[in-house]
């Protein structure tokens, strides 16, 4: 809860800046700005916005804050939210638990933001969720797929991205009824993350009588696989599949081609990184990964988006923009229907968001704080990605 | 499956033994464990990546470039760094932890200048395995195998047979008598830290190709300076062999115990090794009392 001499400091800049909701301003649960009022019939609504900008996760932040900042300071949703300006404050985590929870603690109490959108990584959300609950904030993570994030009874937390179990079971089910292959060569981080892929993949492949004939496990930032990709390969797999971020997944790929693997290759969202084709090359050519969207989407929302970002950015788009974006027109449609930068309002108005068009597709949250929308199959033809799925 | 595993365990090594070669050289010339050595690999790795994407030089040529600007480098860290603290009388364990904080300088400038991602050499070996009667060969470990034995081998033929290289031997096994013999000491010193600097670069633009280039690869410096121990710390000949053991031990430990103990198995061994022979495989050249 907020701390008396805080509230007293923020009713008086209030007054000092003639802002009208100086009521809603004091009020214990209200999240009005601590000094704000900079426009004079206007209320401010603070955004956190929670990523890793440093470190080796810097990459997937940096395009969700992109994609987040094209959605929020674009003209037009300045014109729809119309009296309600909107001021991001933009927080590094640097992929690190705890620096996510000082960095969230600092959001949440100081900056007083009525909502939080973060964090990319699974640990650092699963770690600020505890924040957001406590204070009674709004979390919308973009990106982190551990299927425990929702699972905690914490009404506040909400995520853009499918949980990694829908992700695996997709994908074992794109091997059984698209590929038709029997004998899976497995390979995953030995982590949360690959673990998730890797059991998800394995119940589902089970019920469809495929064959999981090797699994191997690698840490976190190893770069020799030789060893796990020679005891796959000598348990002749018809595909192999791994759960890996990017950087290991170009790693694996080049080495499992230099082994002599011709079996499709197949990988989860990570590969979704544009990062993962520049590092992998030649090697991906041919490739498949399950994810949440895709450059080569073809609805109007998505294309539109695409178009954007470029126009803005002189580059392409990755998923993590796309998530990013998608958070925003979350955010943007429930501040339009809560009327208020009040959070339990907002939170509310974000869990009714309702046939809501985003570049990923029609969004709804399920009573968990889960969307539900189809998983996106890839194949990378030429360098470039195509729909894998037959419509 | 034994012999691919094999090969790629005598390749790896030999980057492990290109980098430990430059612990041990500046140990025997002046009792120094640079622990920056490893970072000095990763700069080499990153100027290689420049000078490969910014102009179109074939791979050999920018091996070269990148082991002749990192060895550049190398004497400028020296004259700026280790010499003035060395001259204003500190003790050798202190100027062994300033190369601790040169190592962790380079890697924060690196991350600055080539960015927190991993860079991806453009491909320089042929990416398909080659079959040799039954056997998948990844060329690129034959083509890392080939050059790091190329290098020990120019290297021990210029301690063996020319003047520079018997003078530095010289001034490493004992400096008052080399400097009466006219050999200069400092000059010697200076070329020790040129070459130490350059086999790192060699090992680094060797490896970036199949593990890319990053600000984060100089870890691999510890794995050598282990290489280097398993050796015997100052012993030329030892890092090479050092180098070799660590890399074929940690590659097969992986593929026949278990891949998630392979770095605890190559320093398992370090530790076994040192256990019996304490002094590493190859008792280091005695330096003067």
């Amino acid at each position: 809860m907020r701390n008396p001499i805080v509230t007293r400091r923020a009713c008086l800049g209030l007054l000092s800046g003639l802002a009208v909701s100086v009521a809603a301003g004091c009020a214990p649960t209200s999240s009005a700005p601590g000094g704000g009022g900079q426009g004079a019939a206007s209320t401010t609504v603070k955004v956190g916005v929670l990523a890793s900008l440093t470190g080796d996760g810097a990459g997937y932040g940096q395009y969700m804050v992109e994609g987040l900042r094209l959605k929020m300071e674009s003209p037009e949703t300045v014109a729809q939210l119309g009296g309600t300006k909107v001021e991001l404050v933009v927080e590094d985590d640097a992929g690190k638990p705890e620096q996510a929870v000082s960095a969230a603690t600092k959001l949440v109490n100081q900056d007083n933001v009525a909502v939080l959108v973060g964090s990319v990584f699974s640990p650092t959300t699963m770690a600020t969720q505890a924040v957001t609950n406590k204070a009674r904030v709004p979390q919308i993570t973009p990106s982190s797929t551990a299927a425990a994030i929702t699972q905690q009874g914490n009404n506040w937390i909400f995520r853009v991205a499918l949980p990694d179990t829908i992700l695996g079971t997709d994908l074992a089910r794109f091997v059984a009824n698209d590929l038709r292959l029997k004998r899976v060569g497995f390979m995953y981080v030995n982590d949360d993350f690959g673990k998730g892929g890797y059991d998800a993949f394995a119940t589902e492949a089970k019920r469809l009588n495929v064959e999981i004939v090797a699994a191997e496990a690698y840490g976190r930032g190893d770069k020799d696989f030789t060893a796990q990709l020679s005891w796959i390969k000598a348990a002749n797999p018809d595909v192999f599949v791994q759960w890996s971020r990017y950087a290991e997944a170009a790693l694996i790929s080049q080495q499992a081609k230099q082994l002599g693997y011709t079996v499709p290759m197949l990988g989860s969202d990570a590969h979704a990184a544009p990062k993962f084709l520049e590092l992998a090359g030649q090697s991906a050519e041919g490739s498949y990964y399950v994810g949440h969207w895709s450059i080569s989407a073809d609805w109007s929302e998505s294309t539109a988006f695409v178009e954007r970002y470029r126009a803005r950015y002189s580059r392409d788009p990755d998923q993590y923009s796309a998530q990013g974006y998608t958070a925003a027109e979350i955010l943007v449609d429930a501040l339009k229907r809560a009327q208020s930068g009040d959070r339990a309002k907002l939170r509310d108005a974000i869990a009714a968001t309702r046939g809501l068009k985003t570049p990923m597709g029609t969004m709804e949250f399920n009573g968990q704080g889960d969307l539900v929308y189809p998983t996106f199959m890839v194949k990378i033809v030429s360098g470039k990605d195509t729909p894998a799925r037959k419509a | 499956m034994l012999a691919e595993q094999l090969l790629g365990g005598f390749a790896i090594g030999c980057v492990y033994s290109l980098i430990a070669l430059g612990y041990t050289m500046l140990i025997r010339a002046i009792g120094l464990v640079n622990f920056a050595q490893g970072e000095v690999m990763m700069v080499g790795a990153l100027i290689g990546w420049t000078l490969l994407t910014s102009f179109p030089l074939p791979y050999p040529l920018v091996l070269v470039l990148a082991m002749a600007l990192t060895a550049l480098l190398g004497v400028l860290i020296d004259r700026l760094v280790y010499r003035p603290v060395q001259r204003r009388g500190a003790p050798t364990m202190n100027v062994i932890i300033t190369t601790i904080g040169v190592s962790i300088a380079l890697r924060n400038a690196a991350q600055l200048i080539w960015g927190s991602e991993p860079l991806r050499y453009p491909t320089v070996f042929a990416t398909e395995p080659i079959a040799i009667g039954g056997l998948t060969v990844a060329p690129q470990n034959v083509s890392i195998l080939l050059v790091g034995l190329a290098f020990m081998g120019l290297l021990q033929l210029f301690f063996q047979r020319t003047r520079t290289g018997l003078a530095m031997r010289a001034a490493a096994q004992d400096p008052d008598m080399a400097r009466m013999m006219g050999v200069g000491v400092d000059r010697m010193v200076t070329y020790t830290y040129a070459i130490s600097a350059a086999l790192g670069a060699a090992g680094g633009v060797l490896l970036a190709p199949i593990f890319f280039a990053s600000f984060d690869m100089g870890y691999i410096g510890v794995k050598s300076f282990a290489a280097a121990t398993i050796g015997g710390l100052g012993n030329v000949p030892g890092a090479m062999v050092g180098g070799i053991v660590l890399g074929v031990v940690e590659t097969l430990g992986a593929a026949f115990i278990s891949s998630a103990y392979k770095d605890a198995l190559g320093y398992g061994i370090m530790i076994a090794l040192l256990l019996f022979v304490p002094s590493g495989l190859f008792v280091r050249a005695q330096r003067r009392s």
